[in-house]
Parts: C-alpha cells; sequence; structure tokens
C-alpha cells in the first residue's frame, strides 16, 4: 500500500483552513456593520448621556467627552 | 430606540440583534468535525490508493454541494429575481455564490492534493478540472461585479444574468466525464447503477455529505444575514445623512 497519508492530512487542513477563514470574514464584516449602525444610531438617537433639552440638536458627543 | 433594535430585519429598518452564538454554525463545526474523525480513524483504507484515497470524503462532498447546491441556489434565486424583483432573491444569490465560492475553493485545492500521489501531477487541463476552474473564475467574477454596480437595481439584473450563466456550467462539469477523454475518475455513486464503495465507505460519504450540507446551511444563514442587515443600514444611513 503506498504511503502517503501526508497528502490526505495536507487536505484535510487546507480544508478547515479555507472554511475557517471564510467564517472568520463573515464574522469580522458583521461585526464591522454592528460597529456602522451604532454609529449611525448614536448620531441619530437623543442619548441617555446629553443634557435634558438637548433632543433634537446635534449630537456633537460633548456630553460622553 | 429600544424598539427599533427589536425590530425585524427588513431593508429601511435598523436590524434586529443577532444573537451572540450562532448555534447552527456550532452544530455543523461539530458535524464536520465527527466526520473527519469517522474519515480518518475508522473508515478503512482502499488497498490500491492508500490512505490519499480519504480526501474522497472532503473533496466529494464539498464538490457535491458548492456546485449542485451552491450553483443551482445562485441560478434559481437569479432566475426568480428576474421574474419577481424580490430584493431578497438577490440577497440570495449573492449568499449562495459567496458560500458556494468557499467550497468551490475546497474542491480545487483538495484536487490537486489528492490528484498528486495517484495520477502523478498536481494539475492536468482536462476537461472537468478545466470547467471547475472556470466557473470559480465566473463566481469571483460575479462577487466582484457586485462591488463594482452601484445602483441596486442594475447590480441585482446583471449579477442574476451571470449568476444563471455561470450555473449553465455544472451539466457540463457533471458529464465531461463521459463526454471527453479525461484522467477524472467516472462518478461512483451519482450513476444509473449501484454505488461502487464498501458500506463503511459508503456511509462515511453520506455523513459527509450531510455535514458539508448543514455547514452550507449555517454559512448561508449567517451570510444572509449580513447582506439583510447590509442593506438595512445602507438605507439607514442614507435616510441619516
Amino acid at each position: 500500500m503506498p504511503d502517503n497519508a501526508f497528502y490526505a492530512q495536507a487536505a484535510y487542513v487546507a480544508a478547515v483552513v479555507v472554511y475557517g477563514v471564510y467564517a472568520l470574514s463573515v464574522w469580522r464584516r458583521r461585526r464591522q456593520l454592528d460597529r456602522r449602525r451604532a454609529a449611525v444610531l448614536r448620531g441619530r438617537a437623543p442619548s441617555a448621556t446629553r443634557p435634558a433639552g438637548a433632543e433634537g440638536l446635534p449630537d456633537t458627543g460633548e456630553a460622553r467627552r | 430606540m429600544a424598539k427599533e433594535l427589536s425590530a425585524p430585519a427588513t431593508p429601511g429598518s435598523v436590524h434586529a440583534a443577532r444573537p451572540r452564538v450562532d448555534w447552527l454554525f456550532v452544530v455543523a463545526v461539530l458535524a464536520v468535525a465527527a466526520t473527519f474523525v469517522r474519515a480518518l480513524a475508522f473508515t478503512p483504507l482502499e488497498t490500491v490508493q492508500g490512505p490519499a484515497q480519504k480526501i474522497f470524503y472532503v473533496h466529494v462532498p464539498a464538490a457535491f454541494v458548492g456546485l449542485y447546491i451552491g450553483c443551482g441556489l445562485v441560478a434559481v434565486s437569479s432566475a426568480l429575481y428576474l421574474w419577481l424583483k424580490d430584493e431578497r432573491l438577490d440577497r440570495m444569490a449573492e449568499s449562495s455564490a459567496e458560500v458556494g465560492l468557499a467550497f468551490l475553493s475546497v474542491v480545487l485545492v483538495t484536487g490537486p492534493l489528492w490528484g498528486r500521489p495517484i495520477w502523478g501531477t498536481w494539475w492536468t487541463w482536462d476537461a472537468r478540472l478545466t470547467l471547475t476552474l472556470f466557473l470559480w473564475f465566473i463566481v469571483l467574477g460575479y462577487l466582484i461585479l457586485r462591488g463594482a454596480v452601484e445602483d441596486r437595481a442594475m447590480r441585482a439584473r446583471y449579477s442574476a444574468v451571470l449568476g444563471i450563466l455561470a450555473a449553465l456550467l455544472v451539466p457540463f462539469i457533471h458529464l465531461s466525464v463521459y463526454l471527453f477523454r479525461t484522467l477524472h475518475p467516472m462518478p461512483i455513486v451519482l450513476k444509473p447503477s449501484a454505488p461502487s464503495l464498501s458500506r463503511e465507505m459508503l456511509e462515511t460519504l453520506l455523513m459527509s455529505l450531510g455535514a458539508f450540507l448543514l455547514l452550507f446551511v449555517a454559512l448561508l444563514r449567517a451570510r444572509y444575514r449580513l447582506a439583510t442587515d447590509r442593506d438595512a443600514v445602507e438605507a439607514l444611513e442614507a435616510g441619516a445623512a
């Protein structure tokens, strides 16, 4: 029987690497999207950290500094 | 804002907060790991090819899922999009193409690793290998095209046409071993007569097919959710501007 186990092991490792890298890329894009969403919502919604009466005014982030 | 965050993920609205752990993906990873253990440790060796034959349990399921399920979904979703103009179908085609490309990449990496010890060469320009590589480039081009066209309706229409054309290659890839002289072996499972495999090998192959299918569904679901939420955030950004 030929001794070629190396090729089988390499193929299984390669498959794990390809699927792993792809799953990581989806996870990374998901995190970037969550940050974008949070940024839009921060800019749009009245912040809990903003002073009373400031709703409707642009959020400059002053209250969080 | 709490109401917005819990709203359904539809374009034009803020997407719902997703669960931190994707249990379907975890189950799929465990299923693939169990399949690999069974294939490497508990499935008999093929006497002529030796241990390299075990690449079969990765290469064939990846090809089956990537070619028939992935490209099939791209074609069906694209055709339905051209008919119904429903953005969900465009997102499904986009997601299937990307996940399918990952499976086709596994096929193109494991194939040469199997060919080298058995055929004595990493690669040969025969019909099946060349057509599969050609399909990989078309699907890659499909995804690049999607990134290059800004208008959403135009992007969906162009990519739907390309997606259908790409999927037309799949029957030729399947039949290429009958139509052309090729080093690639004939199908030993998807053929009119009974499978030419021992019972243990067939069981491992079927288990592997199930695990890879589950992995495809888990990745497709994650990618489809990403596309849905991206569109919702883009609509939100446009509204905020």
